[in-house]
């Protein structure tokens, strides 16, 4: 029950308070990149979600085993690469040959798959030393962190094509990086950032 | 923004303002922000900017060389791989050399290897161009992409910390809030702004890339309309955005099959909107068959441009023309459904 309790909070801490997409760019340009176009949106954070989870189920299991606990960081970022790889790779074997996925299909996986969020998730949970439901909790956090981003960065895209007040030199990325800024800063606020010292 | 080379032999020069000016990775096309939020110091800046582009320039060689026969979801591995073996060395040697700025580097280092820059480029321009063109455009993609970090890293650590190179800068005014991610986004901000007054300035035409194109998000609704029988129930599949203005009517198939057509079209004429996965193909092989809507010619470049805008600019009248449409079609079928109303009293 506890490791219930501990999952969710760490889910709702990294994705409400902590957005990890805000708080540390992770997987910003895939979330920015989703908002002029979100059509997809939520596949993409279900895929998202999915390859977090199983990595850092796998990455902490693996941690269980003495041997690769004892090593260090440069050996633990090797074996969390070959474990998305493989998740990833198998999961596209599984889905060729069992529904016949199409290629284009696969690709958009890798793409969820393969970028710095996913890639993020074993390597906070390494460093924060979290335990097993804690990391289940911040692989989950991850998809709904950047469901959420990118639905808060759509919105804000639309309000900015619309806005004719703004100076034609900030049109366009100046603003939207602008605007990325201040959700930014917003959300560090809630995690206790100071500006000034 | 990234467009394909091709296999034409395209100048030098044209290939470097692409890559570093017009179509700038970090400040036009917004990928491989993750890093640019890392870069809090000139010295971090430095060692992100030399291994991404180590990074950008090998994965190139790979895509090009040995990568156009593969499936495109085996090559985002492979690109992943090579990452991982320019970053695992980095790794190492910083760790034990350079302690302080591994620490500084954090888990951004290891992320390197998943920067959507290089499945980006390679995917649009390296499996579809000749070596000498995909080298020059990685070189140029990858200094465009290193200048701006490293203007970041500069810019932060100047504001930010009041030091350059670790050394005390006095007469600046220090925040510590650049050296948070907000910092980096905020300066990301301001340089694309800086980049976009001097591109208005030297090449108007490209000055409109920096513009976010938000393509409409198709809805599709459903009602019934006031008839007993089912085969009068009809069913609208058209609710399009355009600019801002929602449009939601009745309308028979070839209205909503002609504006599926004009919002493939619209994705045609700007396919740097589209996410990563978007215009995928099975091989290299195919890939010129599969995406070729994507395929143009450098030197029709601004006339696409121009008809990308035109497109952009014409959203208003069209929407106007499919209003009034869409009223014409709602008034023959009101008079449709009085007159059938008419005959069954």
């Amino acid at each position: 029950m506890t490791g219930l309790f501990d999952m969710i909070s760490v889910a709702l801490y990294v994705s409400f308070f902590q957005n990890l997409v805000f708080s540390g760019g992770y997987g910003i340009s895939e979330s920015m990149r989703m908002a002029a176009k979100p059509r997809r949106l939520l596949l993409y954070s279900l895929s998202i979600s999915f390859y977090s989870v199983v990595t850092a189920a796998i990455c902490r299991a693996l941690d269980f085993i003495p041997r690769i606990k004892e090593t260090g960081k440069v050996t633990h970022t090797v074996i969390f690469f070959f474990v998305i790889v493989v998740v990833y790779f198998s999961s596209a074997i599984l889905l060729r040959l069992t529904l016949g996925a199409e290629p284009k299909f696969l690709s958009q996986m890798g793409i969820s798959a393969l970028n710095t969020l996913v890639l993020a998730v074993p390597f906070i949970n390494f460093g924060a030393g979290y335990s097993f439901f804690e990391s289940i909790g911040m692989a989950l956090g991850a998809g709904i962190a950047y469901f959420l981003a990118t639905a808060i960065i759509g919105i804000g895209l639309q309000k900015l094509a619309e806005n004719k007040d703004i100076p034609p030199v900030f049109q366009g990325t100046p603003a939207v990086f602008i605007y990325v800024a201040l959700l930014s800063l917003a959300f560090s606020g809630f995690s206790g950032g100071a500006l000034f010292a | 923004m990234l467009e394909p080379l091709g296999k034409k032999r395209i100048p030098a020069p044209l290939i470097f303002r692409r890559g570093v000016l017009t179509e700038n990775p970090l400040l036009v096309t917004m990928v491989g922000i993750c890093p640019a939020v890392a870069a809090v110091s000139l010295r971090v800046s430095l060692i992100i900017s030399g291994i991404s582009w180590l990074f950008i320039l090998l994965s190139a060689l790979a895509a090009t060389l040995i990568l156009k026969k593969a499936a495109r979801w085996v090559r985002v591995i492979v690109y992943f791989l090579i990452g991982l073996a320019v970053i695992a060395p980095a790794d190492y040697l910083l760790e034990k050399y350079f302690t302080d700025i591994r620490v500084s580097l954090g888990i951004y280092l290891p992320l390197l290897a998943a920067n959507s820059l290089v499945a980006l480029h390679n995917e649009k321009i390296s499996v579809r161009s000749d070596l000498r063109n995909s080298f020059l455009s990685s070189f140029t993609t990858g200094a465009g992409y290193s200048i701006v970090i490293i203007l970041t890293g500069f810019l932060r650590e100047l504001f930010g910390s009041g030091t350059v190179f670790d050394k005390p800068v006095s007469f600046v005014p220090e925040s510590q809030a650049l050296l948070m991610p907000f910092g980096g986004f905020v300066v990301l901000g301001f340089l694309a702004a800086v980049l976009k007054k001097l591109l208005m300035r030297i090449y108007p035409s490209t000055a409109k890339t920096l513009n976010i194109d938000i393509t409409p998000t198709p809805v599709t609704i459903k009602f019934k309309p006031e008839s007993d029988t089912e085969e009068d129930a009809t069913q609208i599949e058209t609710a399009s955005k355009i600019n801002g203005q929602e449009v939601s009517a009745e309308q028979p198939e070839e209205q909503s099959s002609s504006l599926q057509k004009e919002d493939e079209q619209n994705e045609a004429v700007a396919p740097e909107c589209e996410t990563d996965g978007d215009s995928g193909s099975e091989s290299g092989q195919n890939n010129e068959e599969s995406v070729e809507g994507d395929i143009v010619p450098l030197e029709e470049k601004d006339s696409i441009t121009e008809s990308s805008e035109t497109v952009g600019s014409n959203n208003d009248s069209d929407a106007e023309e499919v209003l009034e449409k869409l009223a014409h079609f709602l008034d023959d079928l009101d008079k449709e459904l009085s007159a059938q109303g008419g005959d069954e009293q």
